[in-house]
Formats: C-alpha cells, structure tokens, sequence
C-alpha cells in the first residue's frame, strides 16, 4: 500500500469538486457533485460506474482537460484551476487513454505512430527510438509489427499500439477510460495482464475506467463507485463488491461469484479462485 | 429458414488463408441461435453470408430455400432476413426516431398509413414507443440500437440477424437489448441470430454455434456448451463464472454437476453441501 496519508507521496487530489456542463446555459447539467478523493503516487485504482454516473467527466479534470467548475484538482502538485496553472505540465504527466484509442491511431507504421508525441516534445532520435521500443515493450508489441500499418493489425493489437503511444510520453500517471471496450475476451484479458505487468515493473499511477466489474476485481487495488455524479463507495474491491445488492441499485451488477457465496455461505469473494477455495475448504471437511 | 452448405469464403483471391471453411448449419424457423467466436474465428464473415451481402466463394447458402447468389432474389432475401450492425451510429439516417424507423418501408412503397401503423408496433415492440419523436443522437447506446433493431423490424422480417449488436454498449443497454431478442423470439417467434463473443448473451440463446479458425467446432445447447470449460477457454473465449466454478470443484475431485449456466442453479447444487458441511 503506498503512503499517501497526509499527503505524502499524494498524486492526485480533488476537493469538492463539482462540474456542470453548459454553465448557464438552457441544456446546463451538473455531472459531478462535491466529490472528494485522493489518489497515492503507484497506486492502481479503478473507477466503476454505469454510463452518466460521472466517471468520464472525472478522469478529465486528472489531466486538466476539464476545470473544475468549483472545488478544486490537485494533479502532480498543479491546482489545474489556478489562473497560470501550467496544464502543459500536467498533461505531459497524466496519460490519458480514450475509449476505442485505435481510431486515433493515423500514421503510415506503427513506430511513427507511437513516435508522434515524444517527437512533437522535440527530443532527439535516438530518445525517440528508444521510447518507442520501451513504450512498445511495456505493452507488449512484438518489434516485428513496428513496421507495419497499425490498420493491419487486430484490434487488440490497434489498442496497444494506441496505449503505446501514451506510454512515450512517459507519462508519470496512466488514466485508461475502457481499454476492454469491444475486446473478446482473449484480447481483454491481455490488455489487462499487460496493464498489472505495466504497473509492477514501473512506477506508474494508473487509474482503471470501466463497468467490467469482473476486470475491476482481477486487477486493482482500490475502486471508487460512482453514482449520479457522486462518490457512492470506495474501498478494496472485495469490501466493496460485498455490498452487491446497493451496487445493483446503481445499475451494476456484482459478478456471479460474489453474489452466489454470499447467499450460499455469508461470505465476500470476488473472483472464482477466492470461492473456489473458500468452498474446497468446507466442502473438504464435509 | 436459412441452410448453409458447406460454406466456403475467402477475402481475397491472393490471401491463401480461408475466412470460412466448410461452414454447414441449418437455422430453423423460429430458433434463437447465438454464434460465438474469439476475434477473427469467422462469425462476422458468416453473419454476412446470412442476407447476402456476402456470397459464398464455394458451397451455398439458401434462405427460405433461394440461393443467395440468385441475384434476381435479392430483394425477396434481403426482405426475409434483416440485419443489424454492432454500432448504432452508423445505421440511424433521420433526425426523429419515428422517421428513421420508417425509413424502409417508406422506400418499399407502403401505403402510409400502413407506414404509421408498421412504424409503432416496431417500436412498441422494442421499448421505443415513448421516444417516437425524439432525436436519436440524445438516446443512450441502448435505446440507439433498439431503434436500429425496429428499423429492421419495419422491414417485417421473419429472421433477424444481430453481429456484436451490444459490443458497444454499457450493461444496462446490454440487458435492454437481450431482452427485446428474447421477447421477439417468443412473442413474435422470430428467428433470431446472434453473433456474439460474449458468453451472458449466448447463455440466453437456444442454441449456440461456437466457431473458431473459420469453422463450427461446437454445435449444442448452452448448458452442453459451457459445460465444456477447457475447450471454450482454449478457444479464447469465456464461460459463466458459475460454470466455471463447478467445473474447477469437479476437477479438485468434488462430485458435483457441471451443466451449471445461472447463480441461482449453482445455488441449488450447492446449498445442501454446504450447510452440512458448515455445521459439520
């Protein structure tokens, strides 16, 4: 567990804070309302939510694409809603990675494509090559494909090359809005295996974005539930998921696992290996 | 209502690899069949064969017993059998949801006053009657391919086609969208195809065609189906939870039933065990 109580290693903080899209305006529409987190340097944490619970607009304000409209983000020691907050700052350390990223993608090969950003922060070549091998190694792109058009690639493949191109920023935190998104699940489950080994082997942030419950439980440490623009819970992924009945009043459903071993035995799992041993163990002794 | 026999099809005359080969399945008229596929495995290039959009390289497809390369039956095919695409984006043309759903037999030529009546039982049909004269691009992802599903349905099918109809959606839209399949296939006894790689919504079919590598390599209910954990997995694809559970416990050497697909049934096969063997 990393520290950052009292601040201490602390990437990301926000205060209170609320957005409301078109201010003022006739469609005006508040999406988020006073939240309050605080995220540790290494952390990977998730966000779950189901779609207009505010998650999207959230992770925006991590790399100051959006402003608070009041409160306040605290990102890499920048208040993004400062008068001369330097978001160019920000933004070089806060990765951010859309939904369906490939249909970003737009070079002739994917070495270019993945070399578009740190070439555009005017490093030298070999800089530049070198990031691109790292940043194709972490999420692991064989280097036979870095010549290829990253349309002939499958879409799982598309995505990583899309993550890559994130990653050579060398960004200090990665935000994933879905990376599963439209994956089948060989696919998923690599992207997911390759997030964790991103993780392990760097000293990376990264904050997880989906309604995949099941990706949550594998995958991170903490997770935050929204709900109608609020923080509804947060904590381990089993103590949340535990509370499956409110979870479902939101519009998310817990996975099978958690739900059948709580009314079977009373107890909180969330994933088949947990209740897999849990049940071996009585069953056994039976 | 639709046979394919033998199916062969290649993208490309240079491309030595086959997208499909071999393909033979009969859909009978009323069925609802849920085709299952890792990336790649061919389910799309055989959805497409299903309304010709795609024609077969060698073999033949027959809808209603016409063969899909008759050209001069086009119509008669695109007509029985409707096909919806996985992103609702790109098959909504009109601004109101009313008009895009009369879209179809507005080209037919219908009367419209039949228009009128054909346009709100499809949308009665799919949830959408309150959203008649809403504008499409503010419905959620659910709603949006509900209209798409009911611009087909304007068409009167007797078959409808689905490729990766929810791969875009949240779960909710998800389960509006399942559950409007389900509701066709009994209400209205629709045919339905789903193409899919998500086990939930094959789970919910009569039936499952598994595919891989451009061929059937599974043919069966979904309870036998799922039931076969190692094979789904090497093939790259999931089983239920629950499934997987039993079937783990089976191979830890415990005896219990394996053909497990819901919560509900694990809870049942498990229930006495388990309280005997807390108080035990």
């Amino acid at each position: 567990m990393p520290l950052y109580i009292g601040g201490i290693g602390l990437i990301i903080k926000a205060e209170n804070l609320s957005y409301t899209y078109a201010e003022g305006g006739p469609f005006e529409i508040g999406a988020l309302h006073g939240v309050s987190l605080t995220i540790g340097k290494g952390e990977l944490v998730g966000v779950i939510g189901h779609t207009g619970s505010g998650k999207s607009t959230l992770v925006q304000h991590f790399n100051g694409l959006l402003k608070p409209t009041a409160g306040s983000v605290t990102v890499c020691g920048v208040d993004t809603s400062a008068k001369r907050a330097d978001l160019k700052a920000v933004r070089q350390k806060v990765g951010l990675v859309f939904q369906y990223p490939e249909h970003q993608l737009f070079e002739e090969t994917v070495r270019r494509d993945i070399a578009f950003a740190p070439q555009n922060l005017g490093l030298s070549p070999t800089e530049i090559d070198a990031r691109v091998r790292e940043a194709a190694a972490l999420t692991g792109l064989p280097e036979a494909l870095l010549d290829q058009s990253p349309f002939a690639l499958s879409g799982g493949q598309k995505r990583r090359a899309a993550i890559a191109g994130v990653l050579a920023m060398k960004p200090e935190v990665l935000v994933l809005d879905e990376p599963t998104a439209g994956l089948d699940p060989r696919g998923r489950e690599e992207i997911l295996a390759q997030i964790k080994a991103l993780h392990r082997e760097t000293d990376i942030t990264v904050i997880l974005v989906s309604h995949g419950m099941e990706d949550i439980a594998n995958t991170v440490g903490r997770v935050f539930v929204m709900n109608q623009g609020t923080i509804a819970m947060e904590g381990a992924p089993l103590a949340v998921y535990s509370r499956y009945e409110q979870l479902e009043q939101m519009g998310l459903t817990a996975p099978q696992v958690t739900r059948l071993m709580k009314t079977l035995c009373g107890v909180d799992v969330c994933t088949v290996k947990q209740a897999k041993e849990y049940l071996l163990g009585v069953l056994r002794r039976a | 209502m639709i046979t394919t026999e033998r199916l062969q099809f290649k993208y490309s005359e240079e491309r030595e690899e086959e997208a499909l080969r071999d393909v033979s399945v009969t859909i009978q008229d009323g069925e609802f069949v849920a085709v299952l596929g890792h990336n790649g495995s061919g389910k799309s290039t055989f959805a497409k064969h299903l309304n010709a959009i795609l024609l077969p390289v060698g073999g033949t497809v027959y809808v209603d017993g016409i063969d899909t390369k008759d050209e001069r039956r086009l119509y008669d095919i695109r007509q029985a059998v409707g096909m919806v695409f996985q992103n609702p984006d790109n098959q909504i043309v009109a601004t109101v949801v009313e008009e895009d759903v009369a879209f179809a037999p507005e080209n037919l030529g219908v009367p419209s006053a039949e228009i009128r009546k054909v346009v709100d039982w499809a949308l009665e049909t799919v949830g959408m009657g309150g959203y008649k004269r809403h504008a499409p691009h503010l419905l959620s992802g659910g709603q949006k391919q509900r209209v798409a599903i009911a611009g087909v349905l304007a068409m009167k099918p007797r078959c409808i086609v689905l490729d990766e109809p929810t791969a875009m959606l949240d779960p909710i839209g998800r389960r509006e969208v399942v559950a409007t399949l389900r509701r066709l296939n009994k209400e209205e006894g629709m045919t339905i195809v789903l193409i899919t790689h998500n086990m939930d919504e094959a789970v919910s079919a009569d039936r499952v065609v598994v595919m891989s590598g451009g061929g059937v390599v599974l043919d069966d209910t979904p309870r036998k189906v799922f039931a076969d954990v190692a094979r789904i997995k090497a093939l790259g694809l999931d089983v239920p939870q629950v499934t997987e559970l039993m079937y783990e416990l089976r191979r830890e050497g415990l005896d219990v039933p394996t053909e497990i697909l819901t919560v509900d049934e694990a809870y049942q096969a498990l229930k006495c065990r388990c309280i005997s063997g807390v108080s035990g």
